[in-house]
Protein backbone atom coordinates (compact mmCIF):
# COMPACT_ATOMS: atom_id res chain seq x y z
CA UNK A 1 0.00 0.00 0.00
CA UNK A 2 1.45 3.26 -1.16
CA UNK A 3 1.51 6.26 1.72
CA UNK A 4 -1.94 6.65 1.97
CA UNK A 5 -3.51 10.10 1.89
CA UNK A 6 -6.14 10.11 4.60
CA UNK A 7 -4.64 8.98 8.38
CA UNK A 8 -8.26 8.67 10.76
CA UNK A 9 -7.84 7.66 14.02
CA UNK A 10 -10.72 7.37 16.56
CA UNK A 11 -13.38 9.37 14.31
CA UNK A 12 -16.77 9.89 15.85
CA UNK A 13 -19.35 11.73 14.44
CA UNK A 14 -22.84 13.01 16.15
CA UNK A 15 -25.54 14.33 15.01
CA UNK A 16 -26.99 16.15 18.01
CA UNK A 17 -27.66 12.47 20.51
CA UNK A 18 -27.46 10.16 17.58
CA UNK A 19 -24.05 8.95 17.13
CA UNK A 20 -23.60 8.36 13.62
CA UNK A 21 -20.01 7.27 13.43
CA UNK A 22 -17.85 4.89 15.66
CA UNK A 23 -14.07 4.86 16.16
CA UNK A 24 -13.48 5.24 12.75
CA UNK A 25 -9.19 4.04 12.18
CA UNK A 26 -8.43 3.77 8.47
CA UNK A 27 -5.85 4.45 6.11
CA UNK A 28 -7.13 5.90 2.49
CA UNK A 29 -4.72 5.17 0.06
CA UNK A 30 -3.15 7.43 -2.02
CA UNK A 31 -4.16 7.85 -5.77
CA UNK A 32 -6.81 4.68 -5.82
CA UNK A 33 -10.05 4.53 -6.19
CA UNK A 34 -11.89 3.43 -2.54
CA UNK A 35 -15.57 2.44 -2.56
CA UNK A 36 -17.31 3.23 0.38
CA UNK A 37 -19.98 0.73 0.78
CA UNK A 38 -23.20 -0.43 3.39
CA UNK A 39 -26.96 -0.78 3.66
CA UNK A 40 -28.71 3.16 4.26
CA UNK A 41 -28.02 5.20 6.95
CA UNK A 42 -24.93 2.95 8.15
CA UNK A 43 -23.02 6.54 7.98
CA UNK A 44 -21.13 6.27 4.48
CA UNK A 45 -22.02 9.59 3.42
CA UNK A 46 -21.75 10.73 6.66
CA UNK A 47 -18.00 9.29 6.52
CA UNK A 48 -17.67 11.01 3.33
CA UNK A 49 -18.81 14.26 4.30
CA UNK A 50 -16.27 14.69 7.11
CA UNK A 51 -13.39 14.37 4.51
CA UNK A 52 -13.68 17.76 3.45
CA UNK A 53 -16.11 19.23 6.38
CA UNK A 54 -19.42 19.48 4.69
CA UNK A 55 -21.25 18.12 7.74
CA UNK A 56 -20.40 21.02 9.71
CA UNK A 57 -23.28 22.84 7.54
CA UNK A 58 -25.32 20.93 9.64
CA UNK A 59 -26.30 23.08 13.16
CA UNK A 60 -26.37 19.74 15.32
CA UNK A 61 -23.42 18.12 13.85
CA UNK A 62 -20.23 17.66 16.02
CA UNK A 63 -16.89 15.36 15.52
CA UNK A 64 -13.83 13.87 17.70
CA UNK A 65 -11.08 12.25 16.86
CA UNK A 66 -8.10 12.62 14.04
CA UNK A 67 -8.45 13.08 10.71
CA UNK A 68 -4.98 13.98 8.92
CA UNK A 69 -4.87 14.93 5.08
CA UNK A 70 -1.13 14.11 4.27
CA UNK A 71 -0.15 15.07 7.62
CA UNK A 72 -2.57 18.24 8.23
CA UNK A 73 -5.20 17.76 10.74
CA UNK A 74 -8.51 18.64 9.06
CA UNK A 75 -10.74 18.40 11.92
CA UNK A 76 -9.52 21.98 13.09
CA UNK A 77 -8.56 23.56 9.67
CA UNK A 78 -10.81 26.17 8.54
CA UNK A 79 -13.11 24.37 6.40
CA UNK A 80 -13.44 26.87 3.55
CA UNK A 81 -9.69 26.31 3.39
CA UNK A 82 -9.77 22.58 3.27
CA UNK A 83 -12.40 22.18 0.90
CA UNK A 84 -9.92 24.15 -2.14
CA UNK A 85 -8.20 20.79 -1.46
CA UNK A 86 -10.60 18.38 -1.97
CA UNK A 87 -13.37 18.00 -5.49
CA UNK A 88 -16.47 16.41 -4.70
CA UNK A 89 -19.15 15.20 -6.77
CA UNK A 90 -22.91 15.14 -5.37
CA UNK A 91 -25.32 11.91 -6.15
CA UNK A 92 -27.81 14.64 -8.28
CA UNK A 93 -26.06 16.84 -10.93
CA UNK A 94 -25.98 19.85 -9.87
CA UNK A 95 -24.38 22.35 -12.11
CA UNK A 96 -24.89 25.91 -11.30
CA UNK A 97 -27.68 27.87 -13.71
CA UNK A 98 -25.13 29.48 -15.43
CA UNK A 99 -22.94 28.79 -18.76
CA UNK A 100 -21.19 25.82 -19.11
CA UNK A 101 -17.29 27.52 -19.11
CA UNK A 102 -19.33 29.43 -15.32
CA UNK A 103 -19.43 26.56 -13.98
CA UNK A 104 -16.25 25.36 -14.46
CA UNK A 105 -14.30 28.94 -13.68
CA UNK A 106 -16.36 29.30 -10.15
CA UNK A 107 -14.02 27.93 -8.71
CA UNK A 108 -10.87 28.79 -10.07
CA UNK A 109 -12.26 32.18 -9.73
CA UNK A 110 -13.04 32.16 -6.33
CA UNK A 111 -9.74 31.22 -5.46
CA UNK A 112 -9.01 34.45 -7.01
CA UNK A 113 -7.70 33.90 -10.69
CA UNK A 114 -9.01 36.29 -13.06
CA UNK A 115 -6.76 36.17 -16.29
CA UNK A 116 -8.75 35.50 -18.74
CA UNK A 117 -6.33 32.63 -21.10
CA UNK A 118 -5.44 30.70 -17.46
CA UNK A 119 -9.47 30.35 -17.25
CA UNK A 120 -9.49 29.15 -20.63
CA UNK A 121 -7.16 26.81 -20.81
CA UNK A 122 -8.56 25.62 -17.31
CA UNK A 123 -11.88 25.03 -18.84
CA UNK A 124 -10.72 22.80 -21.91
CA UNK A 125 -8.14 20.98 -19.64
CA UNK A 126 -11.06 20.20 -17.17
CA UNK A 127 -13.44 19.54 -19.38
CA UNK A 128 -11.05 17.21 -21.41
CA UNK A 129 -10.50 15.08 -17.94
CA UNK A 130 -14.17 14.62 -17.38
CA UNK A 131 -14.29 13.96 -21.09
CA UNK A 132 -16.95 15.98 -21.97
CA UNK A 133 -14.69 18.20 -23.85
CA UNK A 134 -15.51 16.85 -27.50
CA UNK A 135 -19.47 17.41 -26.57
CA UNK A 136 -19.20 20.88 -25.55
CA UNK A 137 -16.22 22.77 -26.85
CA UNK A 138 -18.31 24.50 -29.13
CA UNK A 139 -21.42 25.87 -26.90
CA UNK A 140 -19.68 26.68 -23.43
CA UNK A 141 -21.21 29.60 -23.73
CA UNK A 142 -24.72 27.56 -23.41
CA UNK A 143 -26.62 27.17 -20.38
CA UNK A 144 -25.84 23.94 -18.31
CA UNK A 145 -29.12 23.21 -17.74
CA UNK A 146 -29.54 22.39 -21.49
CA UNK A 147 -27.00 19.54 -20.99
CA UNK A 148 -28.40 15.79 -20.34
CA UNK A 149 -27.85 14.29 -17.01
CA UNK A 150 -24.77 12.24 -17.76
CA UNK A 151 -23.58 15.27 -19.33
CA UNK A 152 -24.17 17.84 -16.45
CA UNK A 153 -23.05 14.97 -13.87
CA UNK A 154 -19.59 14.95 -16.11
CA UNK A 155 -19.59 18.66 -15.75
CA UNK A 156 -19.52 18.52 -12.18
CA UNK A 157 -16.94 16.15 -12.01
CA UNK A 158 -15.06 19.04 -14.62
CA UNK A 159 -15.71 21.92 -11.89
CA UNK A 160 -14.76 19.59 -9.14
CA UNK A 161 -11.42 19.00 -10.82
CA UNK A 162 -10.72 22.88 -12.27
CA UNK A 163 -9.46 23.77 -8.46
CA UNK A 164 -6.73 20.42 -9.06
CA UNK A 165 -7.80 19.17 -5.64
CA UNK A 166 -5.94 16.53 -4.17
CA UNK A 167 -8.88 13.97 -3.28
CA UNK A 168 -12.15 13.58 -5.36
CA UNK A 169 -14.98 12.57 -3.44
CA UNK A 170 -18.01 11.18 -4.95
CA UNK A 171 -21.29 10.72 -3.82
CA UNK A 172 -23.48 8.19 -5.54
CA UNK A 173 -22.65 9.99 -8.64
CA UNK A 174 -24.72 7.52 -10.74
CA UNK A 175 -27.65 7.18 -8.97
CA UNK A 176 -29.44 9.27 -10.70
CA UNK A 177 -28.07 8.56 -14.41
CA UNK A 178 -29.32 5.49 -16.80
CA UNK A 179 -26.71 2.38 -17.34
CA UNK A 180 -25.07 4.04 -20.53
CA UNK A 181 -24.10 7.48 -18.84
CA UNK A 182 -23.42 5.40 -15.27
CA UNK A 183 -20.92 3.24 -18.01
CA UNK A 184 -19.16 6.22 -19.00
CA UNK A 185 -18.79 7.95 -15.23
CA UNK A 186 -17.39 4.74 -14.39
CA UNK A 187 -15.15 4.32 -17.24
CA UNK A 188 -14.03 8.24 -16.29
CA UNK A 189 -13.43 7.44 -13.26
CA UNK A 190 -10.90 4.37 -13.57
CA UNK A 191 -9.08 7.07 -15.91
CA UNK A 192 -9.30 9.67 -13.44
CA UNK A 193 -7.46 7.83 -10.46
CA UNK A 194 -4.18 7.44 -12.30
CA UNK A 195 -3.99 10.99 -10.96
CA UNK A 196 -6.47 11.22 -8.00
CA UNK A 197 -7.22 9.83 -5.13
CA UNK A 198 -11.24 8.50 -5.28
CA UNK A 199 -13.21 7.93 -2.24
CA UNK A 200 -16.76 7.01 -4.02
CA UNK A 201 -19.73 6.10 -1.72
CA UNK A 202 -22.15 3.75 -3.90
CA UNK A 203 -25.70 1.77 -3.54
CA UNK A 204 -24.59 -0.17 -5.72
CA UNK A 205 -22.18 -3.52 -4.66
CA UNK A 206 -21.71 -4.28 -8.30
CA UNK A 207 -20.28 -1.03 -9.13
CA UNK A 208 -18.19 -1.07 -6.44
CA UNK A 209 -16.65 -4.17 -6.93
CA UNK A 210 -16.28 -2.95 -10.63
CA UNK A 211 -14.55 0.36 -9.73
CA UNK A 212 -12.54 0.20 -6.34
CA UNK A 213 -8.95 -0.80 -5.58
CA UNK A 214 -10.45 -0.57 -1.55
CA UNK A 215 -13.90 -1.08 0.16
CA UNK A 216 -14.93 0.16 3.15
CA UNK A 217 -18.10 -1.53 4.17
CA UNK A 218 -19.80 0.27 7.15
CA UNK A 219 -22.60 -1.37 9.29
CA UNK A 220 -24.75 1.20 11.69
CA UNK A 221 -22.01 3.48 12.10
CA UNK A 222 -19.18 1.05 12.20
CA UNK A 223 -15.79 0.34 9.95
CA UNK A 224 -16.64 -3.50 9.85
CA UNK A 225 -14.12 -4.15 7.21
CA UNK A 226 -11.56 -2.12 4.91
CA UNK A 227 -9.40 -4.17 2.43
CA UNK A 228 -8.51 -4.50 -0.85
CA UNK A 229 -11.66 -4.76 -3.25
CA UNK A 230 -10.16 -8.56 -3.95
CA UNK A 231 -10.01 -9.54 -0.75
CA UNK A 232 -13.03 -8.29 0.61
CA UNK A 233 -14.70 -10.14 -2.45
CA UNK A 234 -12.88 -13.83 -2.42
CA UNK A 235 -12.34 -13.88 1.52
CA UNK A 236 -14.56 -11.10 3.72
CA UNK A 237 -13.18 -11.68 7.40
CA UNK A 238 -16.56 -10.55 9.42
CA UNK A 239 -20.14 -11.89 8.95
CA UNK A 240 -22.05 -8.90 8.15
CA UNK A 241 -19.60 -7.70 5.38
CA UNK A 242 -20.08 -11.68 3.80
CA UNK A 243 -24.20 -11.24 4.44
CA UNK A 244 -23.94 -8.02 2.62
CA UNK A 245 -21.91 -9.19 -0.52
CA UNK A 246 -24.35 -11.86 -0.37
CA UNK A 247 -27.25 -9.59 -0.28
CA UNK A 248 -29.04 -10.62 2.45
CA UNK A 249 -29.28 -7.32 3.54
CA UNK A 250 -28.74 -4.11 1.61
CA UNK B 1 -73.87 14.87 -8.14
CA UNK B 2 -76.35 17.35 -8.55
CA UNK B 3 -74.88 19.16 -5.82
CA UNK B 4 -71.45 19.36 -7.05
CA UNK B 5 -72.52 20.69 -9.94
CA UNK B 6 -74.40 23.49 -8.40
CA UNK B 7 -71.69 24.20 -6.05
CA UNK B 8 -69.69 24.33 -9.24
CA UNK B 9 -71.29 26.67 -11.39
CA UNK B 10 -72.36 28.85 -7.82
CA UNK B 11 -68.69 29.39 -6.85
CA UNK B 12 -68.10 29.85 -10.57
CA UNK B 13 -70.15 32.64 -10.62
CA UNK B 14 -68.67 34.20 -7.89
CA UNK B 15 -65.26 33.84 -8.84
CA UNK B 16 -65.82 35.75 -12.44
CA UNK B 17 -67.79 38.09 -10.73
CA UNK B 18 -64.52 38.95 -9.21
CA UNK B 19 -63.30 39.17 -12.65
CA UNK B 20 -66.27 40.95 -13.53
CA UNK B 21 -65.28 43.67 -11.15
CA UNK B 22 -62.10 44.64 -11.75
CA UNK B 23 -62.48 44.50 -15.63
CA UNK B 24 -65.30 47.26 -14.71
CA UNK B 25 -63.61 49.40 -12.52
CA UNK B 26 -59.74 49.36 -14.27
CA UNK B 27 -61.78 49.44 -17.53
CA UNK B 28 -64.19 51.80 -16.91
CA UNK B 29 -61.60 54.75 -15.40
CA UNK B 30 -59.10 54.34 -17.56
CA UNK B 31 -61.09 54.25 -20.36
CA UNK B 32 -62.96 57.34 -19.16
CA UNK B 33 -59.95 59.10 -19.09
CA UNK B 34 -58.20 57.59 -21.99
CA UNK B 35 -59.93 60.67 -24.24
CA UNK B 36 -58.10 63.47 -22.37
CA UNK B 37 -54.88 61.76 -22.44
CA UNK B 38 -52.45 63.14 -25.46
CA UNK B 39 -48.95 64.07 -25.74
CA UNK B 40 -49.66 67.64 -24.19
CA UNK B 41 -51.26 66.80 -21.18
CA UNK B 42 -48.14 64.16 -19.98
CA UNK B 43 -45.20 66.77 -20.54
CA UNK B 44 -46.88 69.82 -19.21
CA UNK B 45 -47.00 71.70 -16.32
CA UNK B 46 -50.53 72.56 -15.23
CA UNK B 47 -52.05 76.19 -15.82
CA UNK B 48 -54.23 78.63 -14.58
CA UNK B 49 -55.08 77.04 -11.28
CA UNK B 50 -54.98 73.56 -12.69
CA UNK B 51 -57.84 73.67 -14.80
CA UNK B 52 -55.60 73.60 -17.74
CA UNK B 53 -52.15 72.16 -19.07
CA UNK B 54 -51.10 68.58 -18.08
CA UNK B 55 -49.08 66.50 -15.22
CA UNK B 56 -45.75 66.55 -16.21
CA UNK B 57 -44.73 67.35 -12.47
CA UNK B 58 -46.45 64.40 -11.19
CA UNK B 59 -45.29 61.84 -13.33
CA UNK B 60 -41.91 62.78 -12.79
CA UNK B 61 -42.12 63.57 -9.09
CA UNK B 62 -43.60 60.01 -8.79
CA UNK B 63 -40.35 58.75 -10.27
CA UNK B 64 -38.64 60.83 -7.89
CA UNK B 65 -40.29 59.54 -4.83
CA UNK B 66 -39.96 55.95 -6.64
CA UNK B 67 -36.37 56.11 -6.71
CA UNK B 68 -35.65 57.75 -3.43
CA UNK B 69 -37.91 54.78 -2.24
CA UNK B 70 -36.29 51.78 -4.21
CA UNK B 71 -32.96 53.03 -3.45
CA UNK B 72 -33.04 52.31 0.31
CA UNK B 73 -35.61 49.18 0.40
CA UNK B 74 -34.41 47.21 -2.22
CA UNK B 75 -30.80 47.32 -0.49
CA UNK B 76 -31.94 47.18 2.72
CA UNK B 77 -34.68 44.81 1.78
CA UNK B 78 -32.20 42.08 0.37
CA UNK B 79 -29.66 41.92 3.00
CA UNK B 80 -32.26 41.51 5.33
CA UNK B 81 -33.59 38.54 3.58
CA UNK B 82 -30.33 37.21 2.93
CA UNK B 83 -29.86 37.45 6.38
CA UNK B 84 -33.11 35.82 7.30
CA UNK B 85 -32.41 32.98 4.59
CA UNK B 86 -28.67 32.80 4.68
CA UNK B 87 -27.49 33.04 7.84
CA UNK B 88 -29.89 33.19 10.53
CA UNK B 89 -31.11 30.02 12.67
CA UNK B 90 -33.98 28.49 12.36
CA UNK B 91 -35.15 30.27 16.18
CA UNK B 92 -37.67 32.35 17.78
CA UNK B 93 -35.64 35.38 16.59
CA UNK B 94 -36.54 34.86 12.72
CA UNK B 95 -40.01 33.98 12.91
CA UNK B 96 -39.95 37.32 15.27
CA UNK B 97 -39.01 39.10 12.43
CA UNK B 98 -40.83 37.32 10.19
CA UNK B 99 -44.16 38.42 11.56
CA UNK B 100 -43.11 41.44 12.21
CA UNK B 101 -42.43 41.71 8.38
CA UNK B 102 -46.06 40.86 7.82
CA UNK B 103 -47.23 42.97 10.23
CA UNK B 104 -45.43 45.72 9.09
CA UNK B 105 -47.50 45.07 5.75
CA UNK B 106 -50.37 45.68 7.31
CA UNK B 107 -50.07 49.06 8.72
CA UNK B 108 -52.47 51.10 7.16
CA UNK B 109 -50.12 53.83 4.77
CA UNK B 110 -51.99 56.50 6.95
CA UNK B 111 -49.70 55.76 9.53
CA UNK B 112 -46.69 55.17 7.87
CA UNK B 113 -47.55 59.06 6.73
CA UNK B 114 -47.19 59.86 10.36
CA UNK B 115 -44.21 58.35 11.65
CA UNK B 116 -42.68 59.76 8.18
CA UNK B 117 -43.58 63.20 9.09
CA UNK B 118 -42.36 62.57 12.91
CA UNK B 119 -38.90 61.19 11.46
CA UNK B 120 -37.96 62.51 8.19
CA UNK B 121 -39.41 65.58 8.29
CA UNK B 122 -39.36 67.10 11.91
CA UNK B 123 -36.63 64.81 13.82
CA UNK B 124 -34.13 64.68 10.39
CA UNK B 125 -35.32 68.54 9.29
CA UNK B 126 -36.10 66.95 6.09
CA UNK B 127 -39.27 69.05 5.83
CA UNK B 128 -42.10 68.07 3.16
CA UNK B 129 -39.64 66.72 0.20
CA UNK B 130 -38.69 63.92 -2.30
CA UNK B 131 -36.13 62.54 0.81
CA UNK B 132 -38.90 62.18 3.00
CA UNK B 133 -42.19 61.06 0.87
CA UNK B 134 -39.42 58.77 -0.80
CA UNK B 135 -38.01 57.62 2.70
CA UNK B 136 -41.66 56.82 3.79
CA UNK B 137 -42.54 54.94 1.03
CA UNK B 138 -39.11 53.12 0.97
CA UNK B 139 -40.16 51.90 4.26
CA UNK B 140 -43.80 50.93 3.14
CA UNK B 141 -42.28 49.05 0.16
CA UNK B 142 -39.68 47.29 2.93
CA UNK B 143 -42.39 44.43 3.91
CA UNK B 144 -43.16 43.13 0.26
CA UNK B 145 -39.41 43.27 -0.93
CA UNK B 146 -38.13 41.25 2.01
CA UNK B 147 -41.05 38.76 2.06
CA UNK B 148 -40.37 38.16 -1.54
CA UNK B 149 -36.93 38.01 -1.73
CA UNK B 150 -36.88 35.91 0.81
CA UNK B 151 -39.37 33.22 -0.51
CA UNK B 152 -37.15 33.43 -3.69
CA UNK B 153 -33.80 32.78 -1.48
CA UNK B 154 -35.08 29.82 -0.06
CA UNK B 155 -36.61 28.76 -3.40
CA UNK B 156 -32.50 28.41 -4.43
CA UNK B 157 -32.14 24.47 -3.58
CA UNK B 158 -29.55 23.71 -1.20
CA UNK B 159 -27.50 21.41 -3.83
CA UNK B 160 -26.14 25.25 -5.77
CA UNK B 161 -24.89 25.82 -2.19
CA UNK B 162 -23.38 22.59 -1.54
CA UNK B 163 -21.62 22.76 -4.75
CA UNK B 164 -20.57 26.24 -4.03
CA UNK B 165 -19.14 25.49 -0.67
CA UNK B 166 -17.33 22.29 -1.61
CA UNK B 167 -15.05 24.09 -4.07
CA UNK B 168 -13.92 26.32 -1.17
CA UNK B 169 -16.34 29.12 -1.75
CA UNK B 170 -17.15 31.08 1.65
CA UNK B 171 -20.67 31.56 2.75
CA UNK B 172 -20.54 35.35 0.99
CA UNK B 173 -18.98 33.97 -1.92
CA UNK B 174 -21.93 31.34 -2.55
CA UNK B 175 -24.86 34.22 -1.33
CA UNK B 176 -23.73 36.42 -3.93
CA UNK B 177 -22.38 35.02 -6.93
CA UNK B 178 -24.69 31.79 -6.99
CA UNK B 179 -27.90 32.07 -4.69
CA UNK B 180 -28.75 35.84 -5.40
CA UNK B 181 -28.31 35.47 -9.10
CA UNK B 182 -29.66 32.07 -9.24
CA UNK B 183 -33.09 33.95 -8.02
CA UNK B 184 -32.29 37.30 -9.10
CA UNK B 185 -35.31 37.17 -11.78
CA UNK B 186 -37.43 36.68 -9.05
CA UNK B 187 -36.03 38.91 -6.68
CA UNK B 188 -37.17 41.08 -9.71
CA UNK B 189 -40.47 40.22 -9.41
CA UNK B 190 -40.54 40.98 -5.79
CA UNK B 191 -39.27 44.34 -6.60
CA UNK B 192 -41.64 45.00 -9.48
CA UNK B 193 -44.81 43.94 -7.22
CA UNK B 194 -43.78 46.12 -4.50
CA UNK B 195 -43.27 49.46 -6.88
CA UNK B 196 -47.06 48.73 -7.65
CA UNK B 197 -48.09 48.38 -4.14
CA UNK B 198 -46.26 52.08 -3.37
CA UNK B 199 -47.02 53.60 -6.22
CA UNK B 200 -50.58 55.07 -5.26
CA UNK B 201 -49.53 55.71 -2.17
CA UNK B 202 -51.27 59.40 -1.63
CA UNK B 203 -51.24 59.48 2.07
CA UNK B 204 -48.11 59.09 3.13
CA UNK B 205 -46.95 61.85 0.42
CA UNK B 206 -49.26 64.01 1.42
CA UNK B 207 -48.02 64.20 5.31
CA UNK B 208 -44.31 64.20 3.78
CA UNK B 209 -43.92 65.06 0.80
CA UNK B 210 -46.17 66.70 -1.43
CA UNK B 211 -46.60 69.84 -2.93
CA UNK B 212 -49.70 71.23 -3.87
CA UNK B 213 -48.93 72.92 -7.06
CA UNK B 214 -45.76 73.86 -8.32
CA UNK B 215 -44.68 75.61 -11.28
CA UNK B 216 -40.94 74.51 -12.05
CA UNK B 217 -39.46 70.85 -10.87
CA UNK B 218 -37.86 70.56 -8.07
CA UNK B 219 -34.18 71.07 -8.23
CA UNK B 220 -32.63 68.57 -5.27
CA UNK B 221 -34.33 65.75 -3.11
CA UNK B 222 -34.60 68.69 -0.10
CA UNK B 223 -37.88 69.87 -2.07
CA UNK B 224 -41.00 68.76 -2.50
CA UNK B 225 -42.54 67.84 -5.71
CA UNK B 226 -46.21 66.90 -7.06
CA UNK B 227 -47.30 63.06 -7.18
CA UNK B 228 -50.08 61.21 -9.23
CA UNK B 229 -51.53 59.94 -6.82
CA UNK B 230 -51.94 63.30 -3.95
CA UNK B 231 -52.34 65.28 -7.80
CA UNK B 232 -55.84 63.31 -7.83
CA UNK B 233 -56.38 63.56 -4.45
CA UNK B 234 -55.85 67.16 -4.75
CA UNK B 235 -58.06 67.84 -7.82
CA UNK B 236 -60.74 65.47 -6.72
CA UNK B 237 -61.20 66.80 -2.92
CA UNK B 238 -60.21 71.12 -3.84
CA UNK B 239 -61.49 70.89 -7.55
CA UNK B 240 -65.14 69.47 -6.99
CA UNK B 241 -66.02 70.22 -10.57
CA UNK B 242 -64.25 71.96 -13.18
CA UNK B 243 -61.12 70.27 -13.42
CA UNK B 244 -62.85 66.81 -14.52
CA UNK B 245 -61.39 65.74 -17.71
CA UNK B 246 -57.61 66.49 -15.72
CA UNK B 247 -58.98 64.51 -12.43
CA UNK B 248 -59.69 61.36 -15.17
CA UNK B 249 -56.95 61.62 -17.33
CA UNK B 250 -54.60 61.91 -14.44
CA UNK B 251 -56.07 58.12 -12.88
CA UNK B 252 -56.30 57.15 -16.31
CA UNK B 253 -53.00 57.61 -16.32
CA UNK B 254 -51.62 56.36 -12.84
CA UNK B 255 -54.06 53.04 -13.56
CA UNK B 256 -52.34 52.29 -16.68
CA UNK B 257 -49.09 52.61 -14.74
CA UNK B 258 -50.28 49.97 -12.29
CA UNK B 259 -52.22 47.97 -14.65
CA UNK B 260 -48.37 47.48 -17.10
CA UNK B 261 -46.70 46.43 -13.70
CA UNK B 262 -48.81 44.22 -12.67
CA UNK B 263 -49.42 42.24 -16.13
CA UNK B 264 -45.33 42.41 -16.33
CA UNK B 265 -45.44 40.29 -13.11
CA UNK B 266 -47.67 37.93 -14.67
CA UNK B 267 -45.74 37.15 -17.74
CA UNK B 268 -42.58 37.24 -15.58
CA UNK B 269 -44.07 34.59 -13.34
CA UNK B 270 -45.11 32.54 -16.27
CA UNK B 271 -42.22 32.32 -17.62
CA UNK B 272 -40.45 31.75 -14.18
CA UNK B 273 -42.71 28.70 -13.63
CA UNK B 274 -41.93 27.24 -17.10
CA UNK B 275 -38.23 27.18 -16.93
CA UNK B 276 -38.34 25.67 -13.41
CA UNK B 277 -40.30 22.39 -15.51
CA UNK B 278 -37.19 23.02 -17.48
Amino acid sequence: MTEPIFKIKNLNVFYGEKHALKEVTCDIPQRKVTAVVGPSGCGKSTFLRVLNRMNDLIPSYRHTGSVKLLGDEILDMDPVLLRKHIGMVFQKPNPFPKTIQENVTYGPRIHGIRNRQVLREITEKSLKQAALWDEVKDELKKNAANLSGGQQQRLCIARALSVEPDVLLLDEPTSALDPIATQRIETLIEELSEKYTIVIVTHNLQQALRISDYVMFFYVGELVEFDTTEKITSNPKDQRTSDYLRGIFS
Amino acid sequence: MIIDRMAKIVFGIISYLLVTIILLIVGFLILSGLDDINLEFLTSFPRNSMTEGGIWPSILGTVYFLSIALLFSVPVGILAAVYLSEYSKENRLQRLVLTANNILAGIPSVVFGMFGLSLFSITFGFGTSVIAGGLTLGIMSLPYIISNTHESLVAVPKSYREASMALGANKAETTFKIVIPASSSRILTGVIIAIGRIIGETAPLLFTGAAFYITRNPSSPFEPAMALPTHIFVLSAIYPDNVTPKLEGSVSVLLIIVVALFMSVAIRRRRESRKMEG
